[in-house]
């Protein structure tokens, strides 16, 4: 911009002198321009190419090479470390509380309510209800009450069936924990009605009725009568993952104090089939849940409080284990959230899990995304009439906007009955729409990967047949003219 | 002129109706549209103090400039100001006056701002005015611009080789508003408005590149650091006002110190970009527009992306919305130059 | 009100005035609606003024410590009072406001008091960084500021003086609500003691490995200096609050070798009262049975006290046990009563760097109160005052009415300061008055961080500062039933909330250097972008013909720029 302006007079138009500078400057030029246009001419080759990596990229992302070792970053979490302290007299208590559990199954919430509320007042906790859910408050004695740990069990278990042996464990809890002063958090015990809506009415209550921050929780799903494994599932709203520590610490937890072994999304890893599938297998389930947003357990609510948070699920078998293994895993767990002086910060935010004790992390699977992104942006640097392709774009920035304060997406349809453009300003349009399609993904993708992936695939095939097509039509009406 | 003129009618509405919605209310807080300077909270609260009475500098998160105390920060102010700075705009244009107005009014930058009521919406406008007036009038607004926000004093060079009577204004207007704030307001809004510009002494995360530089940096070296930054923005003066006619000068100061002043907003990146589009001849010949416009869009969805990552969920880390506003800067002095 | 206080200290210091050096111990054991039990230590010296007719000045310590006391008579101290608190004080579950020892402060550490000043600020100041970090000495390391902005200066009225008027007197107030400061610790304060732990109550206290074991200690000293008319007296407290519901439930019944593990210890020789006193609540029977109960009212209910004097011969190497009649399980009660004032704070909203605290005030009496609120906030937590606004449960319309006035202390940020802030407020009866104040963190610096930045910082309790209590009469006339209330009739006056731990947001620690250089990068570009451009000259470069789709020649004005362009590479070298 600044080169246009100066106050001497611009050169003259025939005063060329042809020095030796001149002659390599020009053949510099020249080069440049082939090279540029080589380039221009072949976008959709470079296209494709950039596509076919980044999707042979994704396809790796279940191949070992990709994958690192999982470790416990948080030196202060020292999980399995901790004599366990719940033995079968709890065990016991939780089959009382089962029991009772069982007759009201059906009840309506405040009898359900009421029911909770009483039991943990026996066991000398405060206890009460929102709306939709129960809490009690566990102030252990040398807590200061500036920090809180959060457990919960819903009503119903992510199979949509009841997780009464869920609440039975969190009420034998709350009896177990009263008492021990070795516990510097505060506890709070929270049995939300249904699946995910009780425990979000509890967060929205949460800060008005106690002090303590919250970094750490656990949900605890139990459908079954025992379990073989358990699951461990991490996926919160809108994709969002808990600090890899948690997710690490229940797996060591499990594995060494609890004496369980570990799945995650209780996809069967034990069979010794390829790897390669069962790590595919492991990265679709996971996709399966952030690409849509959808949490993969009533954990996934808190993650939008800055909570840290998985769902133990308690795989439904005839399987060894029960109260007890649960009991001592949530109770080894609590113990090493417990340690921490620190928000959890140390370890991964983003990652991927392919098998339990392994994770990729962000540098290996977010060029995937990028070179999808880049596959896009790259067709949009065509743009002749960049205003009018704007201006073509703003209906389709209104009709997105409604249909989000609708929260439908079915205002698109309106799309269909709108004027398109034609000539020079449709294909600006579709190049700058390509731009912002191309800018999304990237940049989706560190926040959300599987739904930039997605957003990636749906578009870039779409991309390329509009682009094509009218490419084609332009073609056409060029050579009429 | 009627054209131009319906446009200014279409801007002033959409920011009207807007301010109906709950947008604005989203907006005001958000650090890439308003800093301490310039935030409508912050202006709330000074006049708040003033009104019980007490000195509104003394509680330390007011740092407007006195003048600010007078306004009604009611969102008809702002949309007035951009109302202004459009037909000043107009009146800068030789030509095609009706889109430079929708350029200004429709920016993305410069509304959102004005939603925000970010006092750079006013800043904007009485640094336009400033540019548009001629002789002694361009001076006093200078001053007035310079009282606001302190960078606009750098401008007083090309003003002075625009027009001589400029600079005397400029000198009267600035040392009697000076002289009137102390009388009125006593001694501490220097320290809190202009010294807070100097000195960076709040660091609330913004888009420029001297907040996490300043976080970052370890006392021994501050006065060092300080000392070069500003410089930085001092030593183009000269060399453009040589180079340079004078409303070419001024456009590319502008644009330089949008960008690299200590509590920049996208704001002031609307103000420039507003002038730019004066300048017909300018624009034909920018080097790379389209690449420009890409990287805002990039900058435009990675910025508060990036601040709520990092302040909102906590899973995100300083560094990302650090490097962002480092993409955005190096993209602003890329189509700066 | 504070004229009542001192008629109440009258009796007191004129009893000690006829013996200028005394002692005298206390052991109170409260029990708690929710199977708990507070244990109360109370040791008081009464010492007589240091000052004597010789023109040497001597310090006579016979059972004062001179560890603590002359720091204070050097320093021109009129009174301090030191108070460390860890755990938390349930005021649902107890059913008190606070716990038994008025004087306890909010969480984590607190030194306050009063400095006799003579107009020299700066003296004034000096002398109470001095004492501090002599306490410090003392008690542990960090009780002292540190920095001379974490000083308040402003809380005067909330701890008026019990001698002397605040006119001649400048009060200081330094909290520390960090985790665990100096609480972890009994040598100190038993040091203090003249029986040092190993006789009389302070040996029952002195067994760390039991007393903390148990939930909420409130350790303290309290001193007021002697002047010329009165003697000095200082107080020590220790109380902590034991379960004694055993783990798998069962009855409450407890004595004292159940609690402390031995029966009543060996008397210290220079006590010249020791006494046990429980707080007798329903149902409770004894062993000895006390030989002296009366009624008291204590924190605005009138309660049965019973005292046994452990001086007594007979009394030395006994236990005395405690049981409720006919209870074999405690059953915890379902509902529980609360205190006529209790005070919640939380943060609604947290974001990172944003967020509301909003304070609770629960008034179950059946009058309403008059109060002062006051918080104290660090230098980069800036309140909206603007934005302070009050409402009562149950309703969204604004009580403004209920805020009297307010007193703002603003920090001067970015230098260490407190902010502090006073509200008068009006406690409505029968209801809950909600106190919202929006609040901003700003932005630390590198080197303004703690050590574990990720963790956040601790803020001090609020206090509120009851106006219109009535104070506990010494004896009142029999006729009044056990168990009456009366919610003004209390000598407590300060009720605390809980800590809150804020969240700060955090810069990249590692950071620096790759700061500096990306940015001076990127400040470097700029300026060779413009220098190139600004110092450039221009001229026309021909294209070979034929170049396949390149432009060419001079008559299009876009080849125009790309010719000049190349033109301008090779000029912009040679200028």
């Amino acid at each position: 911009m600044l080169r246009r302006f100066r106050r001497a007079q611009p050169p003259e138009l025939t005063s060329i002198n042809y020095t030796p500078e001149h002659v390599a400057l020009a053949k510099t030029i020249a080069r440049r321009r082939r090279i540029v246009s080589a380039i221009a001419r072949s976008i959709p080759l470079i296209r494709l190419l950039l596509v076919s990596v980044g999707i042979s990229w994704l396809l790796a992302l279940p191949y070992e090479g990709l994958w690192k070792e999982t470790y416990v970053d948080e030196h202060a979490i020292q999980p399995a470390q901790v004599t366990m302290y719940f033995d079968w007299a709890n065990v016991h208590r939780a089959d009382r509380y089962l029991d009772e559990l069982e007759r009201i199954a059906n009840a309506t919430f405040e009898e359900r309510s009421s029911y909770t509320a009483s039991t943990f007042a026996d066991a000398g906790l405060s206890s009460g209800n929102t709306s939709h859910a129960t809490f009690a408050h566990v102030a252990p004695p040398r807590s200061a009450g500036t920090e809180t740990i959060l457990v919960s069990a819903n009503w119903i278990s992510r199979d949509g069936g009841p997780n009464l042996r869920g609440v039975a464990m969190l009420l034998a809890l709350g009896d177990f924990l009263r008492g021990q002063n070795h516990w510097a958090f505060d506890f709070v015990l929270v049995v939300g009605d249904s699946y995910l809506t009780g425990l979000e009415d509890f967060m929205r209550n949460y800060h008005s009725l106690f002090p303590g921050v919250l970094w750490t929780a656990l949900n605890i799903d139990y459908p079954g009568h025992s379990f073989s494994h358990l699951g461990l599932f991490y996926e919160g709203v809108n994709g969002r993952l808990p600090n890899q520590d948690v997710v690490n610490t229940v797996a060591h937890v499990a594995r060494y104090a609890g004496g369980s072994p570990i799945r995650y999304h209780d996809v069967d890893a034990d069979q010794a089939r390829s790897g390669y599938l069962v790590a595919a297998k492991h990265l679709l389930a996971h996709f399966s849940f952030a690409a849509l947003g959808r949490p993969s357990g009533a954990h996934g609510v808190l993650a939008r409080h800055r909570i840290d948070a998985v769902t133990l699920y308690c795989s439904p078998a005839e399987g060894p284990h029960g109260f007890h293994t649960l009991g001592r895993t949530l109770e080894s767990t609590l113990r090493s959230y417990n340690n921490l002086l620190e928000r959890l910060h140390a370890s991964y935010f983003f990652y991927l899990l392919p098998r339990p004790d392994r994770f990729i992390p962000v540098g290996h699977y977010l060029p995937a995304a990028v070179l999808l992104g880049a596959s896009i942006t790259i067709g949009g640097f065509d743009c002749q009439e960049p205003l009018a392709g704007l201006l073509w774009l703003v209906p389709a920035f209104v009709i997105g906007y409604i249909g989000w304060i609708l929260q439908t997406p079915l205002v698109s349809l309106v799309a269909l009955v709108l004027p398109r453009p034609q000539g020079n300003a449709r294909h600006s349009m579709s190049a700058l729409a390509h731009l912002l399609y191309g800018a999304l993904i990237p940049t989706l993708a560190m926040v959300n990967f599987p739904q930039a992936i997605l957003l990636a695939t749906i578009g870039s095939p779409g991309t390329d047949i509009i682009d094509s097509a009218s490419w084609r039509a332009e073609g056409t009406v060029v050579r009429d003219r | 002129m009627t054209s131009s003129g319906l446009v200014l009618i279409a801007g002033v509405v959409l920011r009207l109706t807007l301010f109906a919605t709950s947008i604005p209310a989203l907006l005001e807080r958000r650090p890439e549209l308003s800093t301490p300077l310039t935030s409508v909270r912050s202006l709330k609260e000074g006049q708040f103090i003033l009104a019980q009475g007490s000195d509104p500098y003394a509680g330390g998160v007011f740092h407007h400039s006195p003048l600010y105390l007078l306004l009604p920060a009611v969102p008809l102010v702002y949309t007035l100001a951009d109302a202004v700075a459009a037909a000043t705009l107009c009146k800068i244009a030789k030509e095609r006056k009706a889109l430079v107005a929708a350029v200004y009014l429709f920016n993305p930058y410069a509304l959102l701002s004005c939603l925000a009521r970010s006092t750079t919406t006013i800043d904007n406008a009485v640094l336009i005015a400033a540019i548009g007036a001629a002789g002694p009038l361009s001076g006093a607004m200078l001053a007035v611009a310079s009282h606001l926000s302190l960078y606009p004093v750098l401008l007083v060079a090309p003003f002075a080789v625009r027009s001589r009577w400029s600079l005397l204004a400029f000198a009267v207007s600035f040392s009697g508003m000076t002289a009137l704030n102390t009388v009125i307001f006593g001694h501490s809004w220097m320290r809190a408005s202009w010294g807070v510009i100097l000195t960076v002494s709040d660091l609330t995360p913004n888009v420029g590149m001297w907040w996490y530089f300043f976080t970052e940096m370890f006392e021994h070296f501050r006065s060092f650091f300080l000392g070069v930054f500003q410089l930085h923005n001092v030593i183009y003066v000269v060399p453009l006002c040589l180079r340079l006619e004078p409303h070419i000068a001024i456009l590319v100061l502008v644009a330089v110190f949008s960008t690299w002043k200590s509590y920049p907003t996208l704001g002031d990146a609307a103000a420039w970009a507003g002038l730019l589009a004066c300048y017909p001849d300018v624009v034909k010949h920018l080097r790379h527009p389209l690449f420009t416009l890409t990287v805002h869009l990039y900058t435009f969805i990675l910025l508060p992306l990036l601040h709520s990552l990092w302040l909102l969920t906590g899973t995100g880390n300083a560094n990302f919305f650090y490097a962002a506003t480092m993409v955005h800067g190096l993209n602003s002095s890329l189509a700066v130059t | 009100m504070r004229i009542l206080l001192l008629a109440s200290l009258v009796p007191a210091l004129a009893a000690a005035l006829s013996t200028s050096n005394s002692f005298h111990e206390a052991l109170t054991l409260h029990p708690l609606p929710d199977g708990k039990l507070s244990v109360l230590f109370e040791f008081t010296t009464y010492f007589a003024s240091a000052s004597t007719g010789s023109s040497l000045r001597q310090s006579h310590h016979y059972l004062t410590p001179p560890s603590l006391l002359l720091p204070l008579e050097h320093n021109n101290i009129s009174e301090l009072t030191v108070s460390f608190v860890a755990g938390q004080w349930d005021q649902r579950r107890s059913g008190e406001a606070g716990p038994l020892h008025y004087e306890s402060g909010g969480g984590g550490g607190e030194v306050r008091g009063w400095l006799r000043s003579n107009g020299d600020k700066a003296e004034s100041d000096r002398a109470w960084t001095a004492v501090t970090h002599a306490l410090g000495g003392l008690f542990c390391a960090g009780l002292g500021p540190s920095d001379e902005g974490d000083i308040v200066r402003s809380f005067g009225d909330i701890y008026p003086p019990h001698r002397g008027s605040p006119s001649n007197l400048t009060h200081y107030l330094l909290p520390h609500p960090f985790l665990h400061l100096c609480t972890e610790n009994l040598t100190p304060f038993l040091s203090l003691l003249p029986s040092k732990g190993l006789s009389g109550l302070s040996s029952l206290l002195a067994q760390p490995g039991t007393v903390f074991s148990w939930g909420f200690k409130s350790e303290g000293i309290e001193v007021i200096m002697p002047d010329e008319t009165s003697p000095g007296r200082w107080r020590g407290w220790w109380e902590g609050v034991v379960d004694l519901v055993p783990e798998r439930g069962g009855s409450r019944a407890f004595s004292l070798e159940r609690i402390f593990g031995r029966g009543i210890p060996r008397p210290f020789p220079e006590a010249e009262t020791s006494v046990l006193r429980l707080m007798v609540s329903e149902g409770m029977s004894m062993e000895p049975e006390a030989p002296k109960r009366e009624g008291k009212w204590i924190d605005g209910r009138y309660r049965e006290v019973a005292e046994w004097d452990l001086l007594e011969p007979g009394m030395q190497g006994r236990d005395v046990r405690f049981w409720w009649d006919g209870e074999r399980d405690f059953v915890h009660p379902r509902t529980l009563r609360p205190p006529s004032i209790s005070v919640l704070r939380t943060v609604t909203a947290p974001h990172a760097s944003d967020g509301t605290f909003t304070i609770r005030f629960s008034n179950a009496g059946s009058e309403s109160r008059r109060a002062v609120y006051s918080e104290v906030w660090p230098w980069w937590v800036k309140g909206w005052i603007s934005e302070i606004s009050l409402r009562v449960d149950g309703s969204d319309e604004s009580r403004d009415d209920l805020l009297d006035s307010m007193s703002y202390h603003p920090s001067t940020p970015p230098t260490p300061s407190t902010t502090s802030l006073h509200l008068f407020l009006t406690l409505p009866a029968q209801s809950t008055l909600v106190v919202s104040i929006p609040f901003t963190k700003l932005t630390l610096k590198y080197t303004e961080h703690r050590p574990d930045a990720e963790r956040g910082v601790e803020i001090p309790s609020g206090i509120l500062n009851l106006l219109d209590t009535i104070g506990e009469p010494e004896s009142v006339s029999s006729d009044v039933p056990l168990g009456v209330e009366n919610a003004r009739q209390t000598a407590r006056r300060r009720i605390y909330t809980n800590r809150l731990l804020l969240d700060v947001p955090t810069p990249d620690f590692s950071m620096p250097y790759n700061v500096i250089i990306m940015s001076s990068t990127v400040m470097a570009v700029f300026f060779g972008l413009m220098q190139g451009a600004l110092t450039r000259k221009w001229g026309w470069v021909e294209l070979p013909k034929g170049e396949g789709r390149g432009k060419q020649g001079e008559d299009e004005p876009k080849a125009g720029v790309s010719v000049v362009e190349g033109g301008a590479q090779l000029a912009g070298s040679s200028s």
